[in-house]
């Protein structure tokens, strides 16, 4: 599943082609999955349909919104075995307008994130390779301003 | 439910709890002798046996009765998920006693996380799991849960670090439970940072034990002449409901579902249960629970804490040993040895921390959590003193 791919990090290892698209130019989106038969959208990809009235194998690719809504987060300073150089580490669940709710890192500041904060997409490395190389995944930052603030 | 046959739990035996050298099979035979001794039948009596393990490996089961010698002479099933394991294989035991096909069965709970684990690291969610990849583990799930609950009620941690104090307080004479007795607010909120709003107090450790329950027909208990026989009036097993939408995190729907199966089973309510164990894992679990199992209404959780209505003389008494706070967790034997304690509670041997009382008696215990799904299981039973 993994693979190496040309991406603003030069060649960096993905850990999912199928959920996290870099295009060439323009920013990085997450893709959801919609159910040709039943409609429903799905993230990560399922196949089949896991609506169990559909079981359908034909999705098609939507980009998902690049911004959502923390719903929670958390600062964790004591994590996976395997992933020691990531902690502490702060992940949230963050709600997309498509009504998909996808657990994330969030890069940013320990103890800076709040319920209900607005955030967007970003990349980085999110834990290791068997070699110890970092695989690069999706994660939420918050929304930088547009014009520097006064 | 009836076509099926009454139910009833004859003998149960317990390990002491904690960081312990013997592993999992030989804490697992430990409680199947203990329970045997205390069913006051013969080994040969049993008919069928179910072990539920979570991380010691295949074939538990038979692992533990080949050493005591009884492989070979009953049909051996090893169940598993993840913390809902031991509740379950005594699940399955009253199915087969309650269905007719056997008259005495047992189900065990084993665990030794100790021996096997990293120290310093938490337990993630299952392997292959898009959540687990990205970082999570059981205590970052539920610290989400804790700090979105925190965030909508106006709760504090403080108001958190309550419910380790009572359950250890709880404990404090329990000789089967491990972290016991006083503890101060300040000192559970001044343990180290596992996950914001918890701290080390806040999480149950991944300890070792074994629980075993033995369940058997009406027709045993007046042949053994049981004259104070504890019978199981619900036993269900729900596997969680999948979406990948927004849901309500300090809602739970399984434990809620599986609670209300229970109810209807028993034909009772909460206001007729007088003592719980729940899979306090983490402190915001209890007030969840109160919460989804219907004793207050949905916010009100803290309130009940702080007003004390969850320990000694208040409405309902929750985690009596001391729950999963004070015995740790093993995965596969928490939830057998909730029920090991529910019995011995409703018998009145729990010296010390006895519920003065106590009549009914429930225990819950959820199992995994993989993306999507909540919890991947909850398994509940419902028993009561029957004479």
């Amino acid at each position: 599943m993994d693979r190496t791919k040309k991406g603003p990090q030069e060649t960096a290892t993905f850990f999912h082609p199928d959920l996290l698209e870099i295009p060439e130019k323009g920013p990085p989106f997450l893709k959801g999955y919609r159910c040709k038969r039943c409609g429903k959208i799905w993230f990560p990809k399922f196949t089949p349909c896991p609506n169990p009235d559909c079981w359908s194998d034909e999705m098609d690719v939507i980009p998902l919104s690049r911004r959502g809504k923390i719903y929670s987060a958390t600062d964790v300073f004591v994590g996976q075995a395997s992933m020691r150089e990531y902690t502490p580490m702060i992940v949230g669940y963050v709600d997309l307008p498509e009504g998909i709710r996808i657990f994330a890192q969030l890069d940013g500041e320990i103890g800076s994130f709040r319920c209900d904060e607005e955030v967007e997409l970003t990349t980085g490395p999110i834990r290791n390779d068997a070699k110890g190389e970092p695989i690069f995944g999706y994660k939420f930052k918050k929304i930088e301003p547009k014009e520097p603030l006064e | 439910m009836n076509h099926l046959r009454k139910a009833y739990v004859i003998g149960v035996g317990q390990t002491v709890f904690g960081m312990l050298q013997d592993d999992y099979h030989i804490l697992g035979q430990k409680a199947v002798r203990e329970a045997i001794k205390d069913a006051g039948i013969y080994w040969g009596d049993i008919q069928s046996a179910f072990v539920g393990n979570g991380t010691n490996g295949i074939t538990t089961g038979q692992r533990i009765f080949r050493d005591l010698g009884m492989c070979g002479k009953l049909p051996i099933i090893n169940v598993e998920s993840a913390c809902s394991s031991g509740a379950m294989a005594v699940h399955s035991a009253y199915l087969r006693v309650a269905t007719g096909i056997d008259d005495i069965s047992i189900g065990v709970g084993s665990e030794n996380a100790s021996l096997h684990r990293e120290p310093g690291s938490a337990p993630e969610p299952g392997r292959g799991d898009i959540e687990a990849f990205i970082g999570a583990v059981m205590a970052a799930k539920y610290a989400l849960r804790a700090q979105r609950y925190l965030y909508e009620t106006g709760a504090t941690v403080e108001d958190l670090a309550l419910v380790t104090v009572k359950n250890r307080r709880h404990a404090t004479n329990n000789p089967y439970a491990w972290k016991k007795g006083k503890i101060t607010v300040e000192e559970v909120l001044g343990s180290r940072l596992i996950a914001t709003p918890f701290t080390l107090e806040q999480c149950c450790a991944m300890t070792d034990g074994a629980g075993a329950v033995i369940v058997a027909s009406e027709k045993i208990v007046k042949k053994l002449g049981i004259s104070k026989p504890v019978r199981i009036v619900a036993s269900t097993v729900l596997s969680g409901p999948f979406s990948v939408e927004p849901k309500d995190e300090t809602a739970d729907e399984i434990v809620s579902l599986g609670v209300k199966k229970a109810y209807e089973e028993a034909g009772i309510g909460p206001g007729d249960i007088d003592m719980v164990e729940c899979h306090d894992a983490f402190t915001i679990c209890e007030p969840l629970y109160y919460e989804a199992m219907g004793f207050c209404r949905k916010g009100e959780g803290i309130r009940m804490l702080r007003d004390g209505e969850t320990t000694h003389s208040g409405k309902v008494v929750f985690s009596p040993r001391g729950g999963m706070l004070s015995y740790g967790h093993p995965m596969g034997a928490s939830g057998a040895v909730q029920i090991v304690e529910n019995v011995r509670q409703l018998r009145g041997q729990c010296t010390g921390y006895q519920v003065e009382g106590a009549r009914t008696a429930l225990s819950q215990v959820t199992g995994g959590g993989v993306q999507g799904v909540q919890h991947a299981a909850c398994t509940t039973h419902l028993i009561v003193a029957d004479w």
